[in-house]
């Protein structure tokens, strides 16, 4: 087990939004998070690296987050820490308004990093599948790019942390299928070195970039399996009613 | 409910008389009365520049304009009469390069806590409050500088003047602090939340996030921000005519008496000086130049904002 919420509830502010929710992932494994809207799979997402912490009315009503053998959120575990080792690529492409070398190099430099940052940009732009298209314009902004482009570059971002999972909040909901093709790809190709953690809206999405599937609703963990079983044979009348598309 | 309709449609006359196009005079009128009122304000500021132009070319008509730009004695009351603007400049900038000394690291500071790190608590509490700092009348500001600020000065400064330009920029700093804070506040916070998360999600701490990534991407605005402040320090009149007191001075030692651009306006016009005059035409030259130097900062500060400002998305 490499993160997990045990008997997870969590609120914002009186309304409980996950309820009793345990789930576990294992090391180097694309696991997907399906649901309708709202059904609390993006706030379950954002725990598992605090940051729902930015959030005022957000609270961990009851339950645990584990990352590792470390309790998230308990009162003396650093928040920083934790997302030193658990990254994070959301919904929007949100590069900083800087270079696309300064991009990558900011998180590993705050965070202590000495090797040399150089071939940190290229390999983690290399991983990301972008260097080809970047590697003559380093030093232009990563607000230039294309919406893909820039998803690329918030992955190059989060790889060049070198961390130990991955989360991503709809990474592609906002891109056009040909950008999204090549993140599903890029995705196919991370799994082999870190774990990752996926929030999807798209049930083909997550039939083809996941091994692990998760369907959440209103709040609970409805049904967990291997990716194959949940699409073929879901045990659950619900899980089976979401993804024919009959409601969602 | 269709037949309804028609009927009334149809009642009395027919379609192309109903439809007939009618002149709506009291539409024409309330539209003739916006656009004047909206109007009135450009009107006074051409008529403003226009009589400081007229006069001012009066003066200049005696006194060269080089002579008076260069000039480094002032002395426009007294025989042998000098008009030299240079001390007068001088002592506008260095009053308000000394409020800006103050306002500015304040005001940024204060805005970086406002932005980043006040609950929605304090911020509703302390952003109105800093903002009734602006609405304190410049005379109380004056007034304050002469019998607290200036007193307090000569405390651990002793050859201190009664009246002083540091004195004046104190308080200033503290009148356009309010504005410094206020604008640096509003661009920090036109940063989405999406970029803010980006940082914390790669182990950023706030200080990390605002210092790196905020601040960077506000420049701008904060510059701008700046500019206009220190353009506003340039026209304040009330506290530093109190404050400063009224002797040219070529200097820029701070603690002795400096007269500005505006405190000699406000002594020339409130005096007893007789119209149409070389020494009532200065105060229009004076201002000339306080307007055109007013003028180009405005015009800067937009400048640096369209040409620099960072287009979120």
């Amino acid at each position: 087990m490499v993160i997990a919420a045990q008997d997870l509830t969590l609120a914002y502010g009186d309304k409980n939004i996950v309820k009793k929710v345990s789930l576990e992932v294992g090391p180097r494994t694309v696991t997907a998070l399906i649901g309708p809207s709202g059904c609390g799979k993006s706030t379950l997402l954002r725990t598992f690296n605090r940051m729902n912490d930015f959030v005022p009315s957000f609270r961990l009503v009851d339950g645990k987050i584990m990352y590792r053998d470390l309790n998230v959120y308990s009162g003396d575990v650093d928040p920083v820490f934790i997302r030193r080792r658990v990254g994070m690529v959301f919904q929007k492409p949100n590069p900083f308004p800087s270079s696309i070398y300064k991009n990558i190099t900011w998180g590993p430099s705050i965070n202590g990093y000495t090797g040399d940052f150089d071939q940190l940009v290229e390999s983690s732009l290399r991983r990301a599948a972008l260097w080809d298209e970047v590697k003559d314009k380093l030093n232009s902004s990563g607000l230039a790019l294309s919406g893909g482009q820039q998803q690329r570059l918030c992955i190059a971002r989060a790889i060049a942390m070198d961390p130990d999972v991955i989360l991503m909040d709809e990474p592609c909901s906002a891109l056009d299928p040909a950008s999204t093709a090549r993140i599903e790809d890029l995705i196919g190709e991370l799994r082999e070195r870190y774990t990752i953690l996926i929030v999807t809206h798209n049930m083909q999405q997550a039939a083809r970039v996941s091994e692990h599937t998760a369907f959440m609703f209103q709040g609970e963990l409805i049904e967990h399996a291997v990716t194959k079983q949940i699409f073929n044979a879901p045990k659950h009348k619900l899980t089976e009613d979401y993804i024919m598309g009959r409601f969602g | 409910m269709p037949n309804d309709t028609a009927k009334v449609a149809t009642a009395g006359s027919s379609l192309q008389d109903q439809a007939l196009l009618k002149i709506r005079w009291s539409e024409i009128a309330v539209v003739r009365f916006l656009q004047v009122c909206a109007w009135i304000s450009v009107l006074t500021t051409v008529s403003i520049v226009g009589i400081l132009i007229v006069e001012s070319s009066a003066f200049f008509a005696v006194i060269s304009l080089g002579s008076f730009i260069t000039g480094t004695d002032w002395s426009p009351l007294i025989e042998p009469r000098s008009f030299g603007v240079v001390p007068l400049i001088m002592g506008t900038v260095v009053v308000s390069v000394g409020a800006c000394i103050i306002a500015v690291p304040i005001g940024l500071a204060s805005a970086i806590y406002l932005a980043e790190y006040a609950s929605l608590r304090v911020r509703r509490f302390l952003k109105p409050t800093i903002e009734l700092l602006a609405g304190i009348p410049s005379v109380v500001f004056g007034y304050f500088a002469v019998t607290s600020v200036t007193p307090f000065l000569q405390w651990f400064l002793p050859s201190t003047e009664v009246f002083n330009a540091a004195s004046a920029a104190i308080v200033l700093g503290f009148m356009v602090l309010p504005m410094v804070a206020s604008l640096c506040d509003d661009a920090i916070r036109a940063a989405p939340r999406s970029v803010r998360e980006g940082g914390f999600a790669l182990a950023a701490t706030k200080a990390e996030v605002s210092v790196d990534i905020l601040l960077p991407a506000s420049m701008s605005a904060i510059m701008a921000s700046f500019i206009l402040a220190f353009a506003r320090a340039i026209g304040e009149t009330m506290a530093v005519a109190l404050a400063a007191g009224s002797t040219p001075n070529m200097t820029l030692n701070p603690l002795v008496s400096m007269q500005t651009m505006t405190g000699y306006i406000v002594q020339v016009a409130m005096g007893d000086i007789p119209h149409g005059t070389i020494e009532y035409q200065s105060i229009f030259a004076v201002a000339a130049t306080l307007f055109g130097i007013t003028l180009s900062l405005n015009l800067l500060s937009q400048m640096i904002v369209r040409r620099f400002a960072r287009h979120w998305e």
